[in-house]
C-alpha cells in the first residue's frame, strides 16, 4: 500500500528554510533517515494527466500493451475498488485522500526490513475516516479481522501487518506498530506538518549518515579510471560521502520541472584530497551564443591543480597512460610543462560549445552530420603567446596527416585568414581534382583562434568565425553564477537528430535487430518528446552553506492541453 | 565401403533422393545449417513440410529481396566503418530471407579473402561483399572477372602497383595458387608472365579504371599459351583449365558437406562442374539433393566456423541480437569478418578449435544463454526451445533435441542433469542451455 507511493520520489535536493511549522521530521521522529512531503500532489497530477506529453504517450502501442499486461491490471483495478469505496473517481479519492499534504518516512526495523509510515492530511475528518474503513476492508479481504483494534490507543489492524489511525482530519498508516504509535502521540501534541507554502511540489530529506548505517552503503569512489568524472564531479562525490544530510525538491507546473537539490559543505580537513578540493569560485560570463547554437558546457575548476594532483584522484593504473600523454603534450607545446606552463596560462574556466554546421557546399556531403564542437577557454598572453598556440596547433595537424597520408588519404591544408581584425588557422581538405566521385568528407576543418583574450580551438571553422563574431559582439553576455552549467536547446537538438536521421535509424536496426519501421518509430517519438521542450539546464553552485543542484527543464508551450484549462 | 565399391557406387551416392525420402527435424537441420545458418523450429518444419526437393528448388533459386530493408542501410552502414559494415553482414545473416545466398558470400569472402586492414575502406569492402551477394550463386567467371577488377582487391594485392616494366605478381600468384588452379598446377615463369598481363589496372575514385599507358601489351607465355595476352585472356585460361574446377569443387564439397570428401564424389562432381560451365549453383543443387549429402558420416562431420555456430545458435534460439555485439563475438572466436588474417582466408575446421579457442565458444555459449552482451535481446534466450518439463533430465532431453545435438551421450546428459539439479526451477532452464552450448558437440554440425 505505502511502497507504491514510494516509487516515484526522484533524489533532488533543496534544503528547506527555517520555519516556525512542526517539520516532516518533528512528526515522524528521529531515526528516520528518508523523509518525504508531498504538497498539492492531486495538483501535480492534474498537470501531468492534462499534459500533452502524456496524451501523446497513451496513445503509443508501447502504453497499450503495458495497460494491458496483468500487473498493471490488477493494480488499476485495487485503484478503481479503492475509488468505489471512497465513493467517488480515483482522481477524486486520490485529491481527497493524497492530494494536500502527505508524509512520508522511511527507516529501519530490527528485522531489517525497512519501516514506512505515511501521514496524510485529508480534505475533511469524514474522508480520513473513510479511508480508515477502506483500509479495513482492503486488509480483511486477505483474511484480516476488521474488529481488531489496539485498546490502548487509537491505533487499529486488520491482518497485524499494516497499522492505521484517524486524528481529526488526518490518516496515518505504517507497517510498524511501536513507530506509529510514537507519531500518533506527537501528532496529538500538535506535531502534525502541513504543507511548507503554496508550491506544488514533492521534497525529500535525506539523514545521509543514518542512511548510510541503516543500509550499509558504500561511500561513493574517490579514485577513479576515467579522468572525466572527478573533472566533473569530484567536490559533489566528496561532499555526498561526510554531509550529514540532504534535501531535495521537485517542482512541476505549466511551466516546466524544476529539481532543486542540496548537500552542505563538508567539514574541511588539511592534507585531505578527498575534502578539500572544490570548484574554483564562479566568474567570466556566460559563453557566446553564435546562430545554431545546440547547446554548452561551462564549468570553473582550477585545471592546473587539477592535473597536478591526478594521482591522488585516478586509478593508479591510469599513470602510465598520463605519462605518456604528458610527453606528447609536450611534444606539442615545444618542450613546455602541460600542466604547471600550459594549463597554467588558460584560465580556470572552460567552455564547451556544441552547434549545428552546414554541409550544403560538400561535394560528397557524409550521411552523419555530425555538430561542430568548439571549446574557448581564456588564455593569459604573457604565459602562452599566440604562435605557441599555432605551432601546437600544426603540429597536431601534421601527426594527422601523417596518419592521413598511410592510409592513402590527401592531407588537410593549413592556412591562416583574417576575419574580424583576429586571425584564425584552419586546416581542410583539398579541392578533390580527382577522377570519378570525390571521396566522402565530414564537415571536418579544426581551427584555432585567440579573440578577446580567449583561446577559441574548434573543429569547424564557420563555428570559429561565429565564435569570433559573438566574442566581438560589444553587447555583453550575463555573467555566470554557477561553478558548472549545462545547457541545451531542444529544437536545436531535434534539428540535429532530423539531419542524422538515416544512419541513427540504420545504427538501432543493426543494435536493436529492429525493421526499419520500428527504429523510424523510435526516433519519431523521440522527436515528438524533446519537441515539446523549449531547453534544459543544468546548474551546480557552490555557495557558503553548500553545494546546490537544479535542474530545469522548459516545455515550448504550456504542457497543459490548450482545450479544457 | 571399398574404394572401388564407392567407384561403383557415386552415381548413386549422388543421385538425388526419392521422392518418398522425407526430411525428419535431424536432417531438415542438417541441410538448413549447411546450405544456410541454421534455422528457427517453424523454418525446419516448413522445410519437412515442403519436402526435400522443393526445399532444395528455393534454396538455390534464392529469394528475389531477401533482405530489402538490410540493402537500404547498406551504404549508411559502411560509411560507418568496418564494424558497423561487419554487423549490417551478420544482420543479414541472422535474419536469414535467402541462406544459401549469404552462406555462399561466407564462402567466396574466405575464399577471395581480402581484409579491411589493409583495404582500409569500408566502401571497397562493400562493394566486394555485394559482388559476392550478387554473382555468388551463379556462374564462376562472372564472379572472378568481377574480382580481378575489385577496388578492394586492387589495393589489397597492389594491383595498382603493378605496371609496365615494374611489374607486381601479388595478385597473379594468389590468382593462380588460391583462387583457381591451386598449388602445383603452375609454375613461376606463369606467375611472372601473367603479372606483366594485369598491368594498367588501378582505381579511378571507388570503381575500376584501365590505363593503357602502364600495361605491358607484349607478347607473353602464360600455363603454356604464347601471345600478346591481357589480364581477361590470363582469367580465360585460369577458367579453362582443369584444376580450377577441381580446386574449386574440393573447396565447396569441403565447405558444404565433408572436409575429406571421397576423391570418386570429387570426380563426379568435378565432371558436372566443368559440363555446366562452373556453375556454381548447379553444384550445389545436385549436392543438396543427393543421397551422400545426407549420410551418417556426413551429417554432423564439420567443425562449425565462429560465424556458423553464434549465427546458428542465435537463429535456433530465435533471439534477437544487436548485429554489432554478434559480430564482436564472432571475432572473439577467431573470425573476424571482413578482416581474414591473410590472403589464405581461416583454415576452418580443426584451426576453429584449438584450446584458447574452445574456452571462447564455452564463454560465448555461456554469454547467449544468460541473455548477456546483448547476444539476446528479449529476455528468456530459452523461449524457443519450449516450455521446460519439470524433470532436469527431461529439459536436458528436451533443449539436446531442439538444439540438434541428441542423442547427447549419456554419462554427458546425467552430468549436465547432476549440475543443475540443485538449482531452482526458474534457474535450470538457462544454466542447461548453457552447458548444453559449451559442449564440444555443440562445435559440430
Amino acid at each position: 500500500m505505502i511502497a507504491p507511493l514510494l516509487a516515484p520520489l526522484p533524489l533532488l535536493l533543496a534544503f528547506g528554510g527555517a520555519t516556525d511549522q512542526p517539520t516532516p521530521r518533528d512528526l515522524l521522529g528521529e531515526g528516520t533517515p528518508l523523509v518525504a512531503s508531498l504538497d498539492d500532489a492531486a495538483g501535480m497530477l492534474d498537470v501531468i494527466l492534462d499534459s500533452r506529453l502524456f496524451a501523446a504517450a497513451r496513445a503509443t502501442p508501447e502504453w497499450q500493451a503495458w495497460w494491458k499486461a496483468s500487473g498493471t491490471r490488477e493494480a488499476w483495478s485495487g485503484a478503481r475498488l479503492f475509488a468505489d469505496l471512497m465513493r467517488s473517481s480515483p482522481q477524486a479519492a486520490f485529491s481527497d485522500a493524497l492530494g494536500l499534504h502527505v508524509d512520508i518516512g522511511v527507516r529501519p526495523r530490527a528485522d531489517g526490513e525497512p519501516a514506512l509510515l505515511l501521514w496524510t492530511r485529508t480534505r475533511s475528518p469524514d474522508i480520513a475516516a473513510r479511508l480508515a474503513q477502506v483500509i479495513t476492508h482492503l486488509a480483511t479481504l486477505g483474511g484480516g479481522d476488521a474488529d481488531a483494534f489496539d485498546d490502548a490507543g487509537d491505533v487499529r489492524s486488520a491482518n497485524g501487518q499494516e497499522f492505521h489511525c484517524v486524528i481529526e482530519d488526518a490518516f496515518l498508516i505504517s507497517n510498524d506498530e511501536a513507530w506509529l504509535e510514537g507519531v500518533v502521540a506527537r501528532a496529538r501534541q500538535g506535531l502534525a506538518s502541513g504543507p511548507r507554502d503554496a508550491t506544488r511540489g514533492i521534497q525529500l530529506e535525506i539523514d545521509l549518515q543514518q542512511l548510510r548505517g541503516a543500509f550499509g552503503l558504500d561511500p561513493l569512489p574517490q579514485r577513479y579510471d576515467n579522468a572525466l568524472v572527478p573533472l566533473l564531479m569530484h567536490g559533489l562525490f566528496a561532499a555526498l560521502n561526510q554531509a550529514p544530510h540532504a534535501s531535495i525538491r521537485v517542482l512541476l507546473d505549466d511551466d516546466g520541472l524544476r529539481v532543486e537539490a542540496a548537500i552542505p559543505a563538508p567539514p574541511q580537513a588539511a592534507g585531505d584530497a578527498a575534502n578539500d578540493w572544490f570548484f574554483s569560485p564562479p566568474g567570466g560570463s556566460l559563453p557566446p551564443l553564435p546562430p545554431g547554437t545546440l547547446g554548452w558546457y561551462r564549468l570553473t575548476r582550477d585545471f592546473a591543480e587539477f592535473y597536478d594532483r591526478r594521482a591522488e584522484l585516478l586509478d593508479p593504473e591510469l599513470e602510465g597512460g598520463w605519462i605518456e600523454f604528458d610527453n606528447v603534450m609536450s611534444i606539442f607545446f615545444s618542450g613546455r610543462s602541460f600542466g604547471p606552463e600550459v594549463l597554467a596560462a588558460l584560465g580556470e574556466e572552460a567552455q564547451l560549445l556544441v552547434s549545428e554546421q552546414s554541409y550544403g557546399d560538400l561535394a560528397a556531403p557524409p550521411q552523419a552530420r555530425i555538430p561542430a564542437f568548439a571549446l574557448i577557454t581564456p588564455v593569459d598572453g604573457t604565459k602562452l603567446r599566440k604562435n605557441d598556440l599555432i605551432i601546437a596547433f600544426q603540429t597536431a595537424m601534421g601527426i594527422i596527416n601523417a596518419d592521413r597520408a598511410q592510409n592513402g588519404l590527401d592531407p588537410l591544408m593549413i592556412g591562416t585568414e583574417r576575419h574580424a581584425g583576429v586571425d584564425v588557422s584552419c586546416a581542410r581538405y583539398l579541392e578533390w581534382e580527382g577522377e570519378g566521385a570525390p571521396p566522402m568528407q565530414y564537415n571536418f576543418s579544426p581551427s584555432i583562434a585567440i579573440c578577446e583574450g580567449r583561446l577559441i580551438l574548434g573543429s569547424a571553422r564557420d563555428q570559429v568565425l561565429a565564435i569570433v563574431d559573438a566574442l566581438k559582439d560589444p553587447s555583453q553576455p550575463p555573467a555566470a553564477v554557477a561553478n558548472s552549467e549545462l545547457m541545451l536547446r531542444m529544437p536545436t537538438i531535434v534539428s540535429t537528430l532530423r539531419a542524422n536521421r538515416r544512419p541513427l535509424v540504420a545504427d538501432r536496426m543493426l543494435k536493436e535487430g529492429e525493421t526499419s519501421a520500428q527504429a523510424g518509430l523510435f526516433f519519431d517519438r523521440l522527436e515528438g518528446v524533446l519537441g515539446l521542450l523549449e531547453d534544459g539546464t543544468a546548474r551546480l553552485e557552490q555557495r557558503q552553506d553548500g553545494l546546490h543542484l537544479s535542474v530545469e527543464l522548459h516545455p515550448t508551450r504550456s504542457i497543459a492541453r490548450e482545450q479544457g484549462r | 565401403m571399398s574404394r572401388a565399391g564407392l567407384t561403383d557406387n557415386v552415381e548413386h551416392l549422388l543421385e538425388p533422393l526419392p521422392a518418398s525420402f522425407r526430411l525428419d527435424q535431424r536432417t531438415a537441420a542438417h541441410l538448413l545449417r549447411r546450405a544456410g545458418f541454421g534455422a528457427p523450429r517453424a523454418e525446419r518444419q516448413a522445410a519437412i513440410d515442403r519436402g526435400l526437393a522443393a526445399t532444395v528448388d528455393l534454396l538455390v533459386a534464392g529469394h528475389p529481396q531477401p533482405a530489402a530493408e538490410l540493402d537500404e542501410i547498406a551504404d549508411t552502414a559502411a560509411a560507418a566503418g568496418i564494424d558497423q559494415l561487419a554487423a549490417w553482414w551478420v544482420a543479414r545473416m541472422l535474419q536469414g530471407g535467402d541462406p544459401l545466398r549469404e552462406k555462399l558470400a561466407l564462402f567466396w569472402h574466405g575464399h577471395f579473402a581480402t581484409s579491411n586492414d589493409k583495404v582500409a575502406d569500408a566502401g571497397f569492402m562493400l562493394g566486394q561483399l555485394r559482388v559476392f551477394l550478387d554473382l555468388g550463386r551463379g556462374r564462376f567467371a562472372p564472379l572472378l572477372l568481377a574480382m580481378a577488377r575489385d577496388p578492394a582487391m586492387l589495393v589489397w594485392l597492389d594491383g595498382e602497383l603493378n605496371r609496365k616494366g615494374r611489374p607486381n605478381e601479388n595478385f597473379a600468384r594468389e590468382l593462380f595458387e588460391l583462387f583457381t588452379l591451386g598449388i602445383g598446377h603452375y609454375g613461376e615463369p606463369d606467375v611472372q608472365e601473367a603479372a606483366r598481363a594485369f598491368t594498367g589496372w588501378r582505381r579511378a575514385g571507388g570503381a575500376f579504371q584501365f590505363l593503357p599507358a602502364r600495361h605491358d601489351d607484349g607478347d607473353k607465355t602464360v600455363l603454356g599459351v604464347r601471345g600478346r595476352l591481357c589480364a581477361d585472356d590470363v582469367l580465360e585460361l585460369c577458367l579453362a583449365h582443369p584444376a580450377t574446377a577441381d580446386h574449386l569443387t574440393r573447396k565447396l564439397v569441403r565447405f558444404f558437406a565433408h572436409p575429406e570428401p571421397p576423391e570418386p564424389i570429387i570426380r563426379a562432381l568435378r565432371e558436372q562442374f566443368i559440363a555446366t560451365g562452373l556453375d556454381v549453383g548447379r553444384l550445389l543443387d545436385r549436392l543438396l539433393r543427393s543421397r551422400w549429402f545426407f549420410a551418417e558420416d556426413v551429417i554432423g562431420s564439420r567443425i562449425l566456423s565462429p560465424a556458423e555456430l553464434v549465427i546458428g545458435t542465435l537463429r535456433t534460439l530465435e533471439a534477437r541480437s544487436d548485429a554489432t555485439a554478434v559480430a564482436r563475438a564472432i571475432a572473439g572466436l577467431g573470425q573476424a569478418l571482413l578482416r581474414p588474417p591473410s590472403v589464405k582466408g581461416w583454415d576452418g575446421e580443426q584451426a576453429w578449435i584449438h584450446a584458447a579457442a574452445m574456452v571462447a565458444r564455452m564463454n560465448c555459449g555461456a554469454a547467449i544463454a544468460a541473455g548477456a552482451d546483448r547476444l539476446v535481446l528479449d529476455g528468456d534466450p530459452t523461449h524457443a526451445l519450449g516450455s521446460p518439463p519439470s524433470d532436469v533430465p527431461e529439459i536436458v532431453r528436451q533443449y539436446a533435441a531442439a538444439l540438434g545435438l541428441a542423442p547427447l551421450a549419456p554419462d554427458v546428459a546425467a552430468t549436465i542433469a547432476a549440475q543443475v539439479a540443485d538449482l531452482t526451477p526458474p534457474q535450470r532452464p538457462a544454466s542447461v542451455l548453457g552447458a548444453l552450448l559449451g559442449l564440444p558437440e555443440a562445435s559440430i554440425g
